[in-house]
């Protein structure tokens, strides 16, 4: 893999992660 | 009948507004600071000595890194307050405080080794996993430290009575709080390839420009009040859930 790539992964993973989250969030809120 | 009044309600509002707005300001300022201010340190293939990188381009992944390793940090002290208050108050409260701070704490924690282990792979030349068999204590207590926090969750789940969940979950995550400063003083302490980004005088610690030094505390800026605002967010989830449960008749969950 490039070096561009690892580095867009890697900081690419924390808004991903924190936009799951935060998709999750949002979806158990609406079952309520 | 809520777990919070109107006027606390209408504050956590307030302050998931607060730290929403600031947290995503700070997020474009720090990506932007990190792509365009922050210089690219020198190759280490160009110089022969001095603070010189492997991976430039990889040095990028430290304005993420770090500040994700300092949101964990500060979800889990939090997290670690929480349980002292429950245990203290026996506020169902704090409990719900301590769900939120505990996922936020999990969810950098995970962010902090994976992008460590890219920006290792890049630096350090290690298979992208492979330098946990190299007994480094810096990434072994910080792997234990995310193993010790999804056992909490875990631990919750499966817990049934609300009560006894919340006791033995303050309990665990007291005990449990015991890698956070292990971990932060891990490489300063014993072996380890990891550096030492907070070193005043060392020319090889992370921080060597003021460019540097600006793009890292706005995005450490950006991380803390993002990670504020997580464990608002799903405070004020937990809080519903339980309100809903007792309005149904059953037990505060």
């Amino acid at each position: 893999m490039s070096e561009g790539l690892v580095v867009a992964s890697a900081i690419g993973s924390l808004w991903a992660a924190v936009a799951a989250y935060l998709w999750w969030m949002r979806a158990q809120q609406k079952r309520l | 009948m809520s777990l919070l009044d109107t006027e606390e309600t209408a504050r956590l509002e307030r302050w998931i507004r607060i730290t929403g707005g600031v947290s995503m300001v700070l997020i474009a300022l720090g990506v932007l600071m990190a792509a365009f201010y922050a210089p690219l340190l020198p190759d280490c293939d160009a110089v022969a000595a001095g603070n010189c990188q492997t991976s430039p381009l990889g040095q990028k992944i430290f304005y993420f890194h770090v500040p994700a390793a300092f949101a964990a940090y500060l979800g889990l002290t939090l997290l670690a307050f929480a349980s002292y208050r429950y245990l203290s108050r026996e506020s169902v409260i704090w409990d719900a405080f301590a769900v939120g701070a505990a996922e936020a704490g999990v969810l950098f924690a995970a962010v902090t080794l994976y992008t460590g282990s890219l920006w290792g792979h890049l630096e350090w030349g290690a298979d992208t996993f492979g330098y946990w068999s190299n007994d480094d204590t810096k990434l072994v207590l910080t792997l234990i430290l995310f193993l010790v926090y999804v056992g909490y969750l875990v631990l919750r789940r499966q817990i049934d009575d609300p009560r006894r969940r919340a006791r033995i979950g303050a309990v665990y995550a007291l005990f449990g709080f015991a890698t956070v400063p292990l971990s932060y003083v891990a490489q300063r302490v014993w072996r380890s390839i990891h550096p030492t980004i907070f070193n005043p005088g060392d020319p090889t610690s992370g921080i060597v420009t003021p460019s540097i030094e600006h793009t890292f505390v706005v995005n450490l800026a950006a991380l803390l009040v993002l990670t504020v605002f997580l464990l608002l967010v799903r405070f004020r989830l937990e809080v519903a859930r339980r309100d809903r449960v007792e309005n149904l008749g059953g037990a505060a969950a």
